[in-house]
């Protein structure tokens, strides 16, 4: 008697780790923090909260209508810089830049039917904003930082926290880690944000070209006019 | 010194650990986390399970015979928390950390009342397993060319995969020596389970 408890506990335990193991990795989906979060915004999106931002003319402007833009239906690529960062934010800048010349190809939104080939979108539905986490930046800060990448105003835009609370809410509820590092100023985990209808509908790998193209015409169909 | 004196100071470490600015220290980089902290608190569960053992063993007869039942269950309790995710997720929220702290107490606990019942076979396996675990995840964190855990820089992982390969390097050497230079022991050893079952 005495061994078949015991091999019930220990084939009961067995079971127990092995859904343990299977819950805490989501089916052996996300074994990084990073992963983890990515998966719960895809699963259930974050609705942004009210916050205001100082964009770079020192305006306001609310995190969910960056650009102050017509078109209710829009799509925001968001990612956390800080302007000093020598590092990923330099990589991710570049990105932008890049991202902006093949969405709007440099050219006017009304002649976009026009381009040839590659991923465009009309009437400006896909927007751009970078936001520091660094309270040490400037609105000049933030103006440099979009004048180095070229940064087309109307699409990019680079925007601070109006109260640095709001700073700390936004990290809680979408689990951005920011954690100073003496040499180079911060560490940050980088990504881009997805915001479509004030929710944060993805989470990307800031060089995922491939998914980025796929959310945004999963988002906006038929927009986005290829070949 | 008194098994009471012993109990306390374990007592006060893991308090030290999990209310006090120290745990906060040394959860400051990976290595002193995963290798100073975990640990410390596994040892203070040990502790804690000196007195229950007597009291406890017939149940422990009756449930966990051979250890075999605690120790897969403190394995799993060890890998769970060695999952990046949660070790990343408890510096942020206390409600994990809390479950980090009593996982790692219970595991002590746990394997402080399976081991002395543990077949010399079993233990085997066990440390087996145990240096495979440290030599894979040195590995895996010495190769992983990107952050596991985002509240960590990537220098701290690779410092936490050296870690894990020097322990794993000198379990390897104080588990294998008996066995390579010291048959004497290991009959010892066999003879004394022998005697010992029934």
């Amino acid at each position: 008697m005495q061994y078949w408890v015991s091999a019930a506990t220990s084939f009961l335990s067995l079971c127990v780790g092995v859904v343990a193991l299977a819950w805490g990795t989501d089916g052996g989906q996300a074994w990084t923090a990073e992963s983890a979060r990515r998966l719960a915004v895809l699963e259930q999106p974050v609705v942004l909260p009210w916050v205001t931002l100082l964009n770079q003319q020192g305006k306001q402007q609310q995190l969910t209508d960056p650009l102050a833009s017509q078109s209710a239906s829009g799509l925001t690529l968001m990612e956390f810089i800080y302007t000093r960062c020598p590092t990923v934010c330099l990589a991710m800048g570049a990105e932008f830049r890049s991202l902006q010349a093949e969405l709007y190809s440099g050219l006017p939104s009304e002649r976009h039917s026009e381009l040839p080939s590659g991923l465009y979108f009309r009437g400006g539905e896909v927007k751009l904003l970078s936001v520091s986490f660094d309270p040490e930046d400037s609105i000049e800060d933030l103006k440099h930082y979009l004048t180095r990448f070229s940064a087309n105003p109307s699409i990019w835009s680079a925007a601070k926290f109006a109260r640095q609370s709001d700073l700390e809410m936004i990290k809680q509820q979408l689990g951005l880690i920011v954690i100073p590092e003496p040499s180079v100023g911060y560490i940050h985990n980088s990504a881009v944000y997805v915001i479509y209808d004030g929710r944060v509908v993805a989470i990307l790998d800031h060089d995922d070209r491939k998914g980025i193209r796929d959310v945004i015409s999963q988002y906006l169909p038929g927009t986005a006019g290829s070949g | 010194m008194t098994l009471r004196a012993v109990i306390i100071m374990a007592l006060g470490m893991v308090v030290a650990i999990t209310a006090t600015p120290l745990g906060h220290w040394l959860e400051s980089t990976m290595v002193s986390h995963v290798l100073v902290e975990l640990p410390l608190l596994v040892v203070a569960g040990i502790i804690f399970a000196l007195p229950l053992k007597p009291v406890s063993q017939p149940l422990l007869n009756w449930v966990n015979r051979g250890g075999i039942c605690g120790l897969i269950t403190a394995s799993f309790l060890l890998a769970f928390w060695m999952l990046p995710r949660w070790l990343d997720t408890s510096l942020g929220d206390p409600w994990v950390a809390s479950a980090k702290y009593g996982s790692m107490v219970l595991t002590g606990m746990i394997l402080a009342l399976s081991w002395p019942s543990a077949h010399v076979i079993t233990r085997a396996v066990v440390k087996i397993e145990f240096l495979t675990m440290f030599f894979r995840l040195g590995w895996l964190y010495l190769i992983s060319p990107e952050r596991l855990c985002n509240n960590y820089l990537l220098t701290d992982q690779i410092w936490l995969g050296r870690g894990f390969l020097l322990v794993g390097l000198a379990l390897t050497i104080t588990w294998a020596y008996p066995i390579l230079f010291g048959n004497a022991v290991l009959e010892q050893q066999l003879t004394e389970r022998k005697l010992s079952i029934d």
